[in-house]
């Protein structure tokens, strides 16, 4: 059906919003699903199916929003049809980060209370950060690199982001 | 939830991100999104900030990026520029601060650099170059109090306009402090303490961060306050809980020397740092034009890591006090006299004796020297501190001594069979022209340090005292000794019946505040029957290697 279209202005109106959300609904589809084959997998057909709904679309509206609430459904589906692997979390679990995934709503918003509470940090924990995150070093590496245990690091790893995450939470008052 | 599992949701989560996580610990954070929705909440929140990070990375930590990107190679030769010319400029007056300095007031002004440069070329390039490296170096919070002058010595300062004084409160921002001669030391609120050794010019960069533009800086960081760095205009250091010396000379290199612990080293902008790790005992020259690191000796005397301005004292070194060069009635530092000694008869003498047996029985104090309390000869039951403590256990011995007592002799001062004899150990001369020693021929000597007195005298806590100790191998004769240290009376090492020639023995006895004296003895290990047949008094060369006490600084502001 793609192919069909893909010269069409429709067709580049939606591969230019998919282009711009896609990372943003593969997250929230990989929150609920942290196997990355079956996130690829319902990433796919949520990407279809917005494409076959694509008239259902206002331009203007929320894009993102829009697949996050398809996605929702297919995850829900796909766990109802799937056996539950070991690398995925159980229906219950997965009920619950979907009943508490408006939070994947306020993404622009994280973004900027994000930058400001970044600059919060100590520099050593901005430090951290940029090296998990903008040098792409693992935490296991990063343990090596600093000659600590990799448990500590983790849980070095973890007090910033709650606090990051504290800091967010004041910002937007979610 | 509570904050603990909170903590372990986040590091599961963080796992799950790396997929490190174990297949236990996967069930236990699928058992609790499971049972609660605060929970799961929790980790959505913590996916899309990973999501975000992952995705808009450097958008969200675009100022320190962007700036870092800014300082390109010809920024630092404008920088090294600067530096070249820095001492010559007199800084009669501050830029304005700029408040708040935020990333788009920076990139508004960028068009003005240019101008701005031209303009400081006039009137002094290099000063307005160093001005703006820094505005763009880091985005600060400007006017904060983050440290304080907590000690100085024989400082000058540029600003003559504004004296610094002990006690001055240096806050966070643009102002650049030139110390031209002298010593400085700032003790940051988070407790790192940093002395700089004048000439060097240094900003406050953060809470955590000092900008040493050139110069010498020697940093103390305890382990609160992990993640302090020092930046030069080539690198960055940071601290994981250590000390450490940083030089930025005016060629643009940096040099670091790590003395405890570990530190992180980093050289380059983005994607092309070269990141460093440089652990005690290691040193590093970080190049400026072709910002590489290389390897480089240690220099252990390279920085001032401490000074007492009270005192007028600076060490260099690593804060050690030579009880060998007390004993030849100096402080410590290496001011002894090399012809004095100490008779158990008349203390401080710089007379020869003949070597004839003598008997001393009590204590003598010794008053001429507030560092030592006296001396004394081990006996049984023995009197070892001018307060009276009492040791009950030495091993009875003749109670006579036949030699003083020496530090650091000089070499070949001991006759012996007409031959002149100096002090070694495995080829080490231990003599006022080799390694320290106290050095007590003949056994049976005794001596207690007033450890209060010290501590007084050079505002500095004791950590620790060290020595090796043995036996001289100056001859075949057979001899038998006993060693002791004790610590108010207490004895806390000893070595006894000790009859190996030429080998040395690690002591280290660990110091409280509250511990008065130390005393060190040696004494003749004598069969109790037939003393005379058996007495190795005069072939016992009893020595005390490198005895010193180690120090530890105490902060300046409770001096």
């Amino acid at each position: 059906m793609m192919k069909e279209a893909d010269n069409s202005p429709k067709y580049k109106l939606f591969i230019r919003l998919l282009t711009a959300n896609q990372k943003r609904i593969y997250g929230f589809i990989y929150a609920l699903m942290p196997n990355q084959a079956a996130s690829e997998d319902i990433m796919q057909q949520t990407s279809l199916f917005m494409w076959e709904h694509f008239d259902d679309f206002r331009e203007g509206t929320n894009f993102s929003a829009w697949g996050i609430t398809i996605a929702r459904n297919l995850v829900r589906q796909y766990c109802r049809k799937q056996k539950r692997s070991l690398i995925t979390f159980d229906s219950q679990a997965i009920e619950n980060l979907i009943d508490q995934s408006d939070v994947f709503e306020t993404q622009d918003d994280q973004i900027t209370a994000l930058r400001h509470c970044f600059k919060k940090l100590q520099s050593y924990e901005q430090e951290m950060l940029r090296m998990r995150y903008i040098q792409r070093i693992r935490v296991p590496e990063i343990a090596e690199n600093l000659n600590r245990t990799t448990g500590h690091i983790y849980r070095v790893m973890a007090r910033i982001h709650n606090s990051l995450l504290k800091c967010i939470k004041r910002q937007l008052s979610f | 939830m509570d904050e603990k599992e909170i903590s372990k949701i986040t590091v599961y989560t963080l796992k799950l991100v790396e997929q490190t996580i174990g297949p236990e610990e996967f069930e236990e954070l699928n058992s609790i999104l499971s049972a609660n929705p605060d929970a799961a909440r929790h980790y959505n929140s913590l996916m899309m900030m990973i999501s975000n990070f992952q995705d808009r990375g450097k958008e969200i930590v675009y100022d320190e990026i962007t700036i870092e990107g800014a300082l390109k190679n010809a920024f630092w030769k404008e920088m090294a520029d600067y530096e070249r010319t820095a001492l010559a400029v007199e800084i009669s007056k501050e830029e304005p601060e700029k408040e708040d300095k935020t990333l788009t007031e920076i990139r508004k002004i960028r068009p003005k650099v240019s101008k701005l440069s031209i303009y400081s070329l006039l009137l002094c390039s290099a000063t307005l170059i160093f001005v703006i490296a820094y505005a763009h170096l880091i985005s600060m919070r400007h006017g904060i109090e983050v440290a304080t002058l907590s000690d100085s010595m024989n400082a000058k300062w540029a600003d003559i306009a504004s004296p610094v004084e002990k006690g001055t409160r240096l806050v966070t921002g643009e102002k650049r402090w030139l110390l031209r001669e002298g010593y400085a030391e700032l003790l940051f609120d988070n407790q790192a303490r940093v002395v700089l050794e004048g000439p060097a010019e240094f900003k406050i960069l953060a809470e955590d961060r000092i900008g040493l533009s050139f110069g010498k800086v020697y940093a103390t960081v305890p382990k609160n306050a992990i993640g302090f760095s020092v930046y030069t205009p080539i690198a960055k250091i940071i601290d994981m809980g250590t000390e450490f010396g940083v030089e930025a000379d005016l060629g643009g290199n940096t040099q670091l020397h790590v003395f405890e612990g570990r530190t992180v080293l980093l050289v380059g902008q983005n994607d092309h740092t070269i990141n460093v790790k440089v652990s005690a005992g290691q040193a590093r020259n970080a190049s400026g034009s072709t910002q590489t690191i290389t390897e480089i000796p240690l220099h252990e005397n390279y920085f001032v890591r401490t000074f007492d301005s009270t005192q007028n004292i600076v060490w260099r070194q690593p804060l050690l006090l030579d009880l060998a060069d007390i004993v030849r009635n100096g402080n410590g530092l290496g001011t002894g006299n090399s012809q004095m000694r100490l008779n158990y008869i008349k203390g401080f003498t710089t007379e020869h004796r003949g070597g004839e047996t003598l008997i001393a029985k009590n204590y003598l104090p010794i008053k001429s020297h507030p560092f030592i309390d006296g001396i004394f000869i081990p006996n049984g039951r023995t009197v070892v501190s001018s307060r009276g403590d009492v040791f009950e256990d030495f091993l009875i011995t003749s109670g006579v001594h036949c030699a003083d007592l020496f530090g650091n002799p000089p070499p070949g001062m001991y006759y012996l069979d007409a031959q002149q004899r100096t002090v070694q150990f495995n080829g080490q001369e231990y003599s006022e022209r080799g390694k320290s020693c106290i050095f007590m021929p003949g056994s049976n000597h005794g001596i207690t340090f007033d450890l209060d007195a010290i501590r007084r005298h050079y505002n500095l806590k004791i950590d620790r005292f060290t020595s090796r100790v043995g036996l001289a191998d100056f001859d075949d004769k057979r001899c038998n000794a006993n060693f002791y240290v004790l610590v108010d009376g207490q004895l806390r090492y000893s070595l006894l019946g000790y009859s190996q020639k030429g080998v040395l023995n690690d002591v280290s006895v660990k110091l409280e505040d509250t511990d008065r004296f130390l005393t060190l003895a040696t004494s003749e290990n004598v069969d109790q029957i037939d003393y005379m047949a058996n007495s190795t008094l005069r072939e016992n060369f009893c020595v005390f290697a490198e005895p010193v006490l180690v120090l530890k600084r105490i902060d300046s502001m409770q001096r």
